[in-house]
């Protein structure tokens, strides 16, 4: 495609590489005129969202202008940007994206560098052709969900792989927990220990499932400190399956037993032998009793 | 060791102690169960001497304090629920902020020489504050009368 233009969608530090577009303005230097600047109080102000809907919504490439490292005017929003570009670039590698997606550090006073960066870039995504999932018709207000069809229909074009994916470098911070269906009796302790909401226990009919959402684990460790059947270890990693999806992974089903008097399901079979208990809701336990005392009464 | 007791057939079902026990507690911990929609019966801890839920606490967080009540540990719990399907009686319950709780026999107001709420709260003298002996021997002494009763009926 020879008349193709790409593009790019550009966001610029306010203290550096912003002043250093302003500064090769003034100085007359020539750059693509297909850089479309967005102001950004501090490139760490760029949520790797931003950049994944910019190419979602059909930008061709997307820069970022951050400080050199040490000159952040917010002490290290630069350091924890680029981190975050690093990973969402190994996010992006195997959609085919990450070569889109450029980090460049440009001071204010670097006009000229600003001008050779931006012309680089632009030569090199007009090389790489037009965005593939460049998509005209999206309404903003769908951004989340489609966004995450989207992500997930290029995963199955490129081989899916269900579970733990493979990032090349692991971030800091992320983690999961991992039960064991085993010991796990369900009693819900980790549940309520968690401040992140990470485990979730949902009850339906006669299964009770302990499940994680582990893109929200912040590793603290909680659930496996208090866990009473030792059922838990947390591990460093990243779901990205599940942080897409949003959906909690089920790692336990635990089949619920009958109270014999209702009939309502009321706490798992294992832990009712557990704990050698009858099999007896506690609602219907108290019926019971009060029943027993007045025929004594009587 | 002093608990609180029912006396039989003297309940009305009025839910004072319920809306005692609330106060004090933030959440009502005993129970009013009605058997055949006639007889109300008041249910709450017996406290009793090796507790079944004391038994399974796997972080032993249920102990007996100097009131004969058992209590739970707040910084031990760990909510696991164990102790609400061990007890016969079905009487621990899920709180208000996610925490396990149950009746700890008003341990604060026996502190300060008052009864135990609900015992305080009771309008028919349903709930009473009493040793084992004592309560025994009132109630014997009710059936006899009981027995006088009937005996004059005929």
């Amino acid at each position: 495609m020879s008349d193709f233009e790409p593009k790019i969608v550009a966001f610029l530090c306010n203290w550096c590489a912003y002043a250093g577009a302003d500064l090769a303005g003034v100085s007359r230097l020539k750059y693509p005129p297909n850089i479309v600047p967005i102001r950004v109080p501090c490139s760490g102000r760029v949520d790797p969202l931003f950049v994944v809907y910019a190419l979602y919504s059909g930008a061709d490439g997307v820069f970022i202008g951050a400080c050199h490292p040490g000159d952040c005017h917010y002490v290290d929003g630069n350091i924890k940007a680029e981190r975050r570009i690093r990973f969402l670039k190994s996010i992006l590698r195997p959609f085919g994206l990450d070569e889109r997606v450029g980090f460049f550090h440009i001071s204010a006073a670097e006009g000229k560098k600003f001008a050779e960066v931006a012309r680089e870039f632009t030569n090199h995504i007009r090389k790489l052709g037009p965005n593939p999932i460049r998509l005209s018709s999206v309404k903003v207000d769908e951004k989340r969900t489609t966004l995450c069809t989207l992500l997930l229909n290029l995963t199955e074009t490129i081989e899916a792989k269900e579970g733990v994916y493979a990032v090349e470098e692991v971030p800091e911070g992320f983690g999961y927990p991992v039960m064991n269906p085993e010991r796990c009796v369900g009693c819900g302790a980790c549940a309520t220990a968690c401040d992140q909401d990470v485990i979730t226990i949902t009850d339906t009919g006669d299964v009770r499932k302990v499940g994680h959402y582990s893109c929200y684990c912040i590793l603290c460790r909680k659930c496996e400190e208090i866990c009473p059947r030792d059922a838990i270890s947390v591990e460093e990693g990243f779901d990205l399956m599940a942080f897409i999806k949003r959906e909690p992974a089920v790692d336990v089903e635990l089949t619920m037993r009958k109270c014999t008097v209702c009939g309502r399901y009321f706490a798992p079979e294992v832990e009712i032998d557990l704990l050698e208990a009858e099999n007896v809701c506690p609602d219907c336990r108290r019926k019971e009793i009060a029943k027993k005392l007045v025929e004594v009464w009587e | 060791m002093k608990r609180v007791l029912l006396v039989e057939k003297r309940c009305l079902g009025c839910e004072e102690c319920l809306e005692a026990c609330k106060r004090e507690n933030g959440i009502a911990l005993n129970y009013v169960v009605w058997v055949k929609k006639f007889y109300p019966v008041q249910l709450h801890c017996a406290h009793c001497t090796d507790a079944p839920c004391q038994r399974v606490c796997p972080e032993s967080a249920i102990k007996m304090n100097k009131h004969g009540a058992m209590i739970i540990d707040d910084s031990l719990c760990i909510n696991c629920g164990y102790c609400v399907l061990a007890c016969p009686f079905g009487i621990p319950k899920l709180g208000t902020d996610g925490k396990i709780m149950k009746c700890n026999l008003c341990s604060d107001r026996l502190d300060d020489g008052d009864l135990p709420a609900c015992v305080a709260a009771c309008p028919t003298g349903a709930l009473v504050y009493q040793e084992y002996e004592e309560y025994g021997e009132a109630r014997r002494a009710r059936t006899a009368l009981r027995v006088l009763e009937a005996g004059e009926v005929i």
